[in-house]
């Protein structure tokens, strides 16, 4: 089980918001796997401390809050315009290296493109003229290992 | 930990008056008066204030109700009128209040607490405003998802997920700082 999906389902399990269905599927996971049952205290422990943080701060539930400290929040968090930024310089990127890759394309639906490194996380895309000169196509480029792929 | 889930005011499911059954407004008056008192007197700090927005919810219910009301969550219902009262209230008061000469005077003194809960009040409090609102109602007034869902006008899975992800948060922050 994802760490995400146990997260949610103990917090809606303590809560009482679980259908009974499913919270007899998690106590049976919890019942099978030490590992999830450990997770499980964890997040208990959060929500416990959330609890008793919001009931001895009144204010908090006030549309502005002030902050002695800046908060420390979760990587995935930290500074949005940012990723907005590095999401738009990506975009950029593509379009643009998709035309000249288009401009200087043979125009056959069936060339064929090298895969990107193995190193690389992201799924690679490439924009060619549709043989038919109706257009450009979308293909997708595979991620399995070196040799060619053929465009499908 | 307590079980959050039992919620101490039992509200009829519907606000439709029939001949067979009491007053609806009254029954409600008598089971809710006090969660809502508590309510507003942890979002102002003034009892009088408090008594009076009471009132006020209370006075909009019965319009409502003159008017046809029909709903299955009650209590939702009521706690929506609430806080639209409240967030009058702040609003009229953000517009009055003038800047004073020395902030310290507005400083509220936190209590003193573990470095855990000052660790987690400072996450919470950089949280959306509606997401600290969740946790206000769902942990000092023991609202429901479908509840709080209709007190903020927003759908049951956003009051879910946001909720998980502030508990995320804090125990992330506690976490990386032990």
């Amino acid at each position: 089980m994802k760490s995400t999906t146990l997260h949610a389902l103990v917090i809606d399990h303590h809560l009482g918001e679980l259908p009974p269905e499913v919270e007899e599927l998690l106590l049976h996971h919890l019942a099978t796997n030490p590992g999830a049952r450990a997770e499980a205290e964890h997040i208990l422990a959060a929500l416990q401390t959330t609890q008793e943080t919001v009931i001895a701060f009144p204010e908090l539930a006030q549309p502005s809050s002030e902050v002695t400290a800046p908060a420390l929040l979760s990587p995935k968090n930290r500074a949005p315009w940012l990723r907005r930024v590095a999401i738009a310089a990506l975009f950029a990127a593509a379009t643009s290296g998709a035309y000249f890759a288009g401009k200087s394309s043979t125009g056959t639906a069936n060339e064929t493109v090298s895969s990107p490194p193995k190193t690389s996380p992201w799924a690679r895309y490439r924009m060619t003229p549709a043989s038919n000169g109706s257009g450009m196509t979308v293909v997708r480029v595979d991620r399995s290992g070196d040799e060619n792929i053929p465009i499908q | 930990m307590a079980a959050l889930h039992q919620q101490p005011c039992s509200v009829m499911l519907t606000l439709v008056e029939t001949p067979e059954h009491p007053p609806a407004l009254a029954a409600l008056f008598k089971d809710c008066a006090s969660d809502l008192t508590r309510y507003f007197t942890r979002r102002h700090g003034d009892v009088e204030v408090a008594q009076d927005l009471l009132q006020d919810t209370f006075l909009q219910l019965a319009r409502k109700l003159k008017e046809g009301l029909q709903t299955n969550n009650a209590r939702g219902y009521i706690f929506g009128i609430a806080r639209h009262l409240s967030q009058a209230v702040w609003s009229e008061k953000a517009r009055r209040t003038s800047l004073p000469l020395d902030d310290s005077a507005n400083e509220i003194p936190a209590p003193a607490t573990d470095d855990r809960l000052s660790f987690a009040r400072e996450t919470i409090a950089a949280l959306e405003p509606i997401q600290r609102e969740i946790l206000d109602l769902r942990f000092t007034q023991g609202l429901s998802y479908a509840e709080i869902a209709e007190v903020l006008r927003i759908p049951i899975g956003t009051v879910r997920s946001r909720l998980h992800h502030a508990v995320a948060e804090v125990r992330y922050r506690i976490e990386s700082q032990s």
